[in-house]
């Protein structure tokens, strides 16, 4: 079965090691593209002027923070019902980028909301939830790496990870739920777009670029988890030699 | 202040944790690859 043949250490770390390089040329191919579209082609918003160009960053980075937790809670899942090793590498491999994209939506959010809102912050549905989902991030590598038994570190981040995913959706419908200074979902799969297309494609663009970027790092991280933890494997010291 | 500082500073904030994560990355499979090719080295630093 495929997948249990790239669950072990060994095998991972070799396609990892061959896929790596094509998701680190997809992420600055798609993001010199978003970017082009977004800061050149895009053009100036009516009411907002050019500040609103933070939109090709906080959105994509929004998304992939809510996203990346998803990933995580899948992984924690295959970890408590399969016990795969790998399944708790890919938790403490992603946890951190989740964290960055995370701080990346809050602070770009921040830097949008002062010109638009006149506040960098207001204690509204969606900035406390997309907070509390940087808490549980930090929450989920601070309790892997708190455990000396790598195994029950990856089990505490699980289900962490799992408890944890319940917020996503809070924070995907919060502008639904409760009135909030934050604007609803930019983009609906229920109703046609509101933004120009070229703004909208750039988003997308940008959104799809950030996943490759994720990956590639989540691999490259996984990968250096690997090589710790099979450090006296006799595979490992032939594969770098 | 003016608009430019709330939208570069955006884009400058990005590109320094993405700076910041990929030196993180670099210094973290350089010290792995070194524990795995010396064993008794990293085990003394430890």
């Amino acid at each position: 079965m495929l997948f249990s043949k790239y669950a072990s250490p060994q095998n991972f770390y070799t396609l990892a090691g061959k896929l790596e390089p094509w998701f680190w040329a997809a992420a600055v191919a798609l993001s010199a593209l978003g970017l082009y579209i977004g800061l050149v082609l895009a053009p100036t918003d009516a009411t907002q002027g050019e500040v609103y160009r933070v939109i090709f960053i906080h959105v994509p980075a929004a998304w992939m923070s809510m996203w990346l937790y998803l990933v995580m809670a899948f992984y924690a899942v295959l970890l408590l019902v399969f016990n795969t090793k790998i399944s708790g590498m890919m938790i403490r491999a992603i946890a951190p980028t989740g964290a960055w994209m995370t701080l990346i939506a809050l602070v770009t959010g921040a830097l949008w909301g002062r010109p638009t809102w006149g506040t960098y912050w207001a204690w509204d549905a969606r900035m406390t939830t997309e907070l509390i989902l940087l808490f549980l991030y930090l929450g989920v590598i601070a309790l892997a790496n708190a455990i000396d038994d790598p195994k029950r570190g990856d089990k505490a981040a699980a289900i962490l990870s799992l408890v944890g995913s319940i917020n996503v959706p809070i924070i995907y419908f919060s502008v639904k739920w409760w009135n909030t200074l934050h604007q609803g979902a930019s983009v609906s799969l229920t109703s046609s777009p509101k933004m120009a297309k070229l703004m909208l494609n750039g988003m997308l663009i940008m959104g799809i670029a950030l996943w490759m970027y994720a990956i590639a790092v989540a691999l490259n991280r996984a990968r250096s988890i690997v090589l710790e933890r099979e450090r006296d494997r006799a595979w490992l010291a032939e594969r770098l030699d | 202040m003016d608009h430019a500082f709330f939208l570069w500073g955006s884009y400058a904030f990005t590109a320094a944790v993405i700076v910041v994560e990929l030196i993180g990355l670099y210094l973290r499979r350089k010290n792995a690859r070194f524990s795995v090719l010396s064993p008794e080295k990293s085990d003394e630093k430890a």
